[in-house]
């Protein structure tokens, strides 16, 4: 397909130490597409993440970035299109200041001085983070330096953006900031995005597709409303089901209630609970 | 905590002045503090440099701890000299075998003037320019390019180490890793043993996250915009008239 971008074909990958992470993974990413890679600690979702940003290279199979082999391609032609945003913002966070940081990348691409201003105002914007140019790293709050890590890649220009655990450790306001922040880039700035979490509340709400991840493999995918269709799957994986769908799961099955299809957000839960109580009140 | 340029207001007028014209001023002063024959001139600095840190509006207790060092070592060094070398004496104490020197004291006055004067300079200084802007100066001073990376790594994940070793320190005093001199030493032994892996740890994802941003070994900075005429006439001024104190 013309408009795939990033195309994983049966992926393995072994540490060192004979932990075996991936097992035969395979996945096509269209532009423009929220993905959310769902599994629980260990699952390898990491992992994956770190393959598809050409982090580690000595995995089987192939993973093609715009048709062409991620391995005949080198770091600077990978981290033009590509950026991963690492789950703790320490790691990737290492110029004294917050300007400094997001200048990094766009100095290492050769731009002159103004471009980078233009390029570091623009980007702190996207992220909420305007006004705190000259702000030390440390001094910044942990959601602030998750954003910052974002505001780093986003300043290269990225068309992709992977992104490990980006609410883990964050505050629930701060975990919906951070989904709106994504939802906004993918919608209107046309970054492909692909998110590894295992807030499974959240993802309803914004993703376009879901892969389950479970030791290395991808046990379901499709649109959030197919994945969690099947609770039983979902305890299998040590996942459970979002809290909405665990409640019309529990009205369905042991209340008896007659619902159609299973809610994955408190207004579709609404709509669903008054459809099903006018339904029985007109059978009444 | 908070280093020095965190206390950078940038409303005073030294913020508002390019850093390399600072840094060369700083650097002519340094040099004639350190080269100065008397205790006069370096005192001289060391008192104008200590207006402008209150002027600058640093608060009292910030500017005690960064002199307690210095005048402990200024001090420490005076009565040294004052006590153990020379030869004309003033007086002694033969109960505590102490013998005050003349030429002792001259020498250690100048050496402690030195210090405190070559130290206020540099306090001064940290408090008037933000560290990124100190180490663009650096870089446009021609400082090695190694040294300049390494002042930025050391700035940005001091604290993250500190915040570390603060971790695994309460952790294991939770759970009385401190009860005792010997479980204390052990304790301290794997805390250092810990932060050392976990430096190597995160030397290796700091790598791979500068990789990615397309770092092929060189650091870029921003390059500095021309010096303006102003600030050169203003150093240049400033730096002939301390020379002719110091020659005085």
């Amino acid at each position: 397909m013309d408009d795939v971008m990033l195309s994983v074909k049966n992926i393995s990958y072994k540490y060192a130490d004979g932990t075996h992470a991936l097992f035969g993974i395979s996945l096509d990413v269209k532009k423009g597409e929220f993905i959310g890679l769902l599994g629980a600690n260990g699952s390898g979702k990491t992992t994956l993440l770190r393959v598809m940003d050409g982090l580690m290279r000595n995995f089987e199979g192939s993973v093609l970035l715009d048709g062409i082999d991620i391995k005949d391609l080198s770091p600077k032609q990978i981290y033009k299109k590509v950026g991963l945003v690492f789950q703790n913002p320490d790691d990737q966070l290492f110029a004294p200041t917050l300007f400094e940081d997001v200048a990094f990348g766009p100095l290492n691409m050769g731009l002159d001085a103004d471009d980078v201003k233009q390029r570091v105002t623009s980007a702190l914007r996207e992220v909420e983070l305007s006004g705190l140019e000259r702000k030390s790293v440390h001094n910044l709050s942990f959601g602030q330096r998750k954003r910052a890590c974002i505001a780093g890649l986003l300043a290269m220009g990225h068309e992709m953006l992977l992104l490990d655990e980006p609410t883990a450790g964050l505050d629930p306001m701060g975990e919906y900031r951070m989904m709106r922040l994504l939802q906004k880039l993918n919608r209107d700035n046309g970054v492909t995005i692909i998110m590894a979490t295992h807030s499974v509340d959240l993802v309803p709400v914004f993703l376009d597709r879901l892969y389950i991840l479970s030791k290395g493999k991808f046990t379901r995918g499709g649109t959030p409303e197919e994945v969690f269709n099947a609770p039983e799957d979902m305890a299998n994986i040590k996942l459970r089901l979002p809290q909405m769908a665990e409640l019309i799961y529990r009205l369905k099955h042991e209340d008896k209630m007659d619902f159609q299809r299973v809610p994955l957000t408190i207004g579709e839960a609404r709509r669903e609970i008054i459809k099903t109580l006018e339904a029985s009140a007109g059978k009444g | 905590m908070k280093i020095f340029s965190e206390h950078f207001t940038g409303e005073h007028i030294l913020a508002k002045i390019d850093v390399r014209a600072k840094l060369i001023v700083v650097i002519a002063l340094l040099v004639m503090v350190l080269s100065c024959k008397g205790i006069l001139f370096p005192l001289l600095i060391a008192a104008s440099c200590f207006l402008l840190c209150v002027k600058m509006r640093i608060p009292a207790r910030v500017l005690l701890l960064r002199y307690s060092q210095p005048l402990f070592f200024a001090l420490m060094i005076l009565l040294l000299k004052f006590f153990f070398t020379g030869k004309d004496v003033i007086f002694s104490i033969p109960l505590l075998t102490l013998t005050g020197h003349k030429d002792g004291l001259i020498e250690g006055l100048i050496i402690a003037s030195r210090i405190l004067g070559g130290v206020s300079l540099l306090i001064a200084f940290g408090f008037a320019t933000p560290f990124t802007e100190l180490l663009s100066g650096l870089s446009w001073l021609r400082m090695p390019k190694q040294f300049v990376e390494i002042m930025m790594f050391a700035y940005r994940y001091i604290f993250v180490f500190l915040e570390d070793g603060m971790t695994i320190y309460n952790a294991q005093k939770n759970r009385l890793g401190y009860a005792g001199v010997r479980k204390g030493m052990r304790s301290f032994g794997t805390l250092a043993g810990s932060l050392v892996i976990r430096g190597f740890d995160q030397s290796q994802k700091t790598s791979e996250a500068m990789i990615q941003r397309g770092y092929t070994g060189d650091m870029p900075v921003l390059k500095c915009s021309p010096l303006r005429f102003g600030e050169i006439a203003i150093a240049v001024v400033l730096i002939i008239f301390a020379g002719a104190i110091w020659m005085m």
